[in-house]
């Protein structure tokens, strides 16, 4: 077997190793027990809220949340807004006591979410707010600005809580307005396929990732990592829960609830989001000798495969415009050879290699949200195949963006 | 939430095809039969397929040699731990000879 040979297989086992890991997660992620109720009492809720200029969602998300049933309160830390955002939060403070605003300002301020996450829980801790409360039994709960909570979170995520092992829970993530078109349907799709194939498959290898937003951690979890848990990665969540994995506590999945977030609508405000959140993963790339000695060791082989895959799916780059190349090729063989030159059953294992994933994620999608049908759901499936290759584009533009030092983004403005 | 690499993949089987044409007739041999287009088109494919095979095998090297270090380095940390231990219990015998802060061992 020459070389080029041995090269040429292996490119093949891109694939196989692509399309195994996400077969070997579908068949984990089977099969959804949810915790028993527990016998103790629900722990005290606090929702961290890091706002720069968010007027235009604010008001009715403090609104929601306040009617939320349990035991909570709201922090919301404004980043040196420029708008009303500061305003809205005193006027809801008037009328509930439960309402908090830690007001931060240049030139401390508008330094990355991070950042004013870790200001926000210095504040909760030095200012007496959680006087006399167990650290134990308080949760805090990481929301966007435009973030809406099913209004069964809390009592979806307080079992979790009851096993003093669990640091922190991730619920699902959906988009509030995946009815916006198809772009916005894409994502909501992306966001289930996520979680109810990766995240749940990762309950089974204690490797579970912690999301920006639905994100609900002990406070006792969040203090043992320092005074200052949240990084300045730009994906400080992705950062946060494998190192709170690395401290010996256990991240769950919960995925009977979920946050509803806004979709971009913009494909190049997509691509540029994506491009932030790539970035990041690749800052997360830092954590690998923590990853590879601290963490649980059934967690560590996922953990690493998930903190390097940003560039495996740079090499998987290269796969398309080869399709492409080859391509060529055939229709200019079939071409001079007066009919086609490949059988149909190449064809058929190029739709199965190409869709059948598709075609099992608009599956999983159905059975999440029947309201588009199974039918077009599987369709569905096929431009969500199409969809994925925005990663590439996003992956090379990050990591341009990190070769030349850039290091910064602004936030995804909301519409 | 970052959930892009593991579904990018669901594109990925687009160059199957691709890989599957590593059976392909190499451009020299196609262009006996093709003209000049058609083994230019067969090399590129198969060059950009050589270069995501060694990357894939730098890949897989990386990943292991990532394992097998935490591996080492976990016998070591558990092996400290081990050594450790006697040597708190030591240090926690009052001079009287009670035990105390066996908390502390924990």
């Amino acid at each position: 077997m020459t070389a080029a040979s041995v090269l040429l297989w292996l490119s093949s086992a891109v694939i196989v190793l692509g399309l195994g890991y996400t077969g070997v997660m579908f068949l984990l992620s089977r099969g959804v027990r949810r915790p028993a109720a527990p016998a103790a009492p629900a722990p005290f809720f606090v929702f961290l809220m890091a706002c720069l200029d968010e007027e235009k969602v604010l008001a009715a998300s403090l609104q929601r949340l306040r009617a939320l049933p349990g035991d909570l309160a709201v922090l919301v830390v404004d980043d040196a807004s420029s708008d009303a955002t500061p305003d809205i939060v005193r006027a809801a403070a008037a009328e509930d006591e439960r309402i908090w605003l830690l007001r931060r300002t240049l030139p401390e301020a508008r330094r990355g979410k991070g950042a004013a996450l870790n200001a926000g829980l210095a504040h909760l801790l030095g200012s007496g707010l959680l006087a006399g409360r167990d650290p134990d039994q308080v949760v805090v709960c990481v929301l966007d600005a435009d973030g809406r909570l099913d209004t069964d979170a809390l009592a979806e995520v307080t079992p979790y809580f009851a096993d003093p092992a669990t640091g922190a829970v991730q619920i699902g993530v959906r988009m509030y307005n995946r009815h916006a078109g198809l772009l916005a349907r894409l994502q909501d799709m992306e966001f289930v396929v996520y979680t109810d194939v990766f995240q749940n498959g990762r309950r089974h290898l204690d490797s579970v990732g912690l999301g920006g937003n639905g994100q609900f951690m002990r406070l006792s979890a969040l203090t043992a990592l320092g005074a200052d848990p949240w990084s300045d990665c730009l994906t400080e969540d992705l950062d946060l829960g494998v190192r709170m994995l690395a401290t010996g506590r256990r991240n769950r999945f919960c995925p009977t609830t979920a946050v509803h977030q806004q979709a971009v609508l913009s494909p190049r405000r997509l691509v540029r989001q994506r491009s932030r959140w790539f970035q990041g993963h690749l800052q997360a790339g830092r954590l690998l000798p923590l990853v590879v000695r601290r963490a649980p060791a059934k967690a560590a082989p996922d953990l690493v495969y998930h903190l390097l895959s940003p560039w495996f799916l740079l090499l998987t780059s290269l796969l398309p415009p080869a399709f492409l190349a080859s391509g060529l090729a055939l229709v200019l063989a079939s071409v001079r050879a007066g009919g086609s030159v490949v059988s149909p059953a190449v064809f058929a294992v190029w739709y199965a290699l190409s869709f059948g994933v598709g075609l099992v994620y608009g599956y999983v999608y159905w059975r999440r949200d029947r309201e588009l049908g199974l039918l077009r759901c599987l369709l569905l499936g096929h431009a969500f195949v199409l969809y994925g290759y925005q990663w590439f584009a996003a992956g090379w533009w990050a990591v341009g963006r990190a070769a030349s030092g850039r290091q910064t983004w602004l936030k995804t403005a909301r519409t | 939430m970052y959930s892009g690499s593991a579904l990018a993949f669901t594109g990925a089987g687009m160059g199957a095809v691709s890989a599957a044409w590593t059976a392909l007739p190499s451009g020299e041999q196609a262009a006996g039969t093709s003209g000049a287009v058609l083994p230019a088109a067969v090399d590129a494919a198969r060059a950009l397929l050589m270069v995501t095979g060694a990357g894939f095998g730098i890949f897989l090297l990386v990943m292991t040699a990532l394992l097998a270090a935490g591996a080492v380095l976990r016998g070591a940390d558990a092996v400290r731990r081990r050594r450790a231990l006697p040597a708190a219990r030591h240090a926690a015998v009052t001079p009287d000879g009670t035990r105390a802060g066996a908390e502390a061992l924990r």
